[in-house]
């Protein structure tokens, strides 16, 4: 698996490298097919990972809840993360930059009722040691 | 894991720049810059397809 992404890789950019100075379009276009390909790999090879985490935070004092916002943002960041790659390797820094401030506001946006909760639950102990 | 497409698609951007350098040569601006529009929409289909698959994989396995 790992050998086969890892060859999958040099090829590609041996490739890329080469079509680069007569056909930079397709180059680009085989940076990200290869991308693609590996992240999906990765993706199914991580996927019982994912449901023992989420067994595992099932069974301490956090409920569910908790845990799906958890994965939920790790999976926006990996795939901004690829997407912002993908476009700063095409020579687009400032959409790559715009695909990350969107990750930001999203995981933000996805974290503000844990934040809420904190605020709430430090609120009542000072209420209660006052 | 597919290898075989990032051959395919190699080797398209090679015949595609082989064919456009020959047209350009010869005199055809117009179909060298066709043939390179024509090769970068067959790849660009091939990619479509993976990156929605990618993207329908992540949704599922990370619960979006």
């Amino acid at each position: 698996m790992t050998i086969q992404i890892c060859a999958a890789a040099l090829l590609s950019a041996l490739a890329s490298v080469s079509l680069k100075k007569n056909n930079p379009s397709i180059s680009a276009v085989l940076g990200i097919f290869t991308g693609v390909m590996i992240i999906t790999a990765a993706v199914s090879y991580i996927s019982p990972l994912i449901n023992e985490i989420n067994d595992m935070l099932q069974k301490t004092a956090a409920s569910g809840k908790y845990a799906a916002v958890l994965i939920k943002t790790v999976g926006i960041c990996g795939l901004c993360r690829f997407t912002s790659g993908s476009c700063r390797d095409m020579g687009e820094n400032g959409l790559a930059a715009k695909v990350e401030f969107a990750s930001k506001a999203a995981v933000a946006v996805m974290s503000l009722p844990l934040v809420e909760e904190i605020i709430t639950t430090s609120l009542k102990l000072l209420g209660e040691q006052m | 894991m597919n290898v075989d497409f990032i051959f395919k698609i190699a080797a398209i951007g090679i015949i595609v720049a082989v064919l456009s350098l020959v047209l350009s040569r010869s005199g055809r601006e117009e179909q060298a810059m066709m043939t390179t529009l024509a090769g970068l929409i067959v790849v660009l289909l091939m990619l479509v397809e993976k990156i929605s698959d990618l993207f329908n994989t992540i949704e599922t396995l990370f619960g979006f």
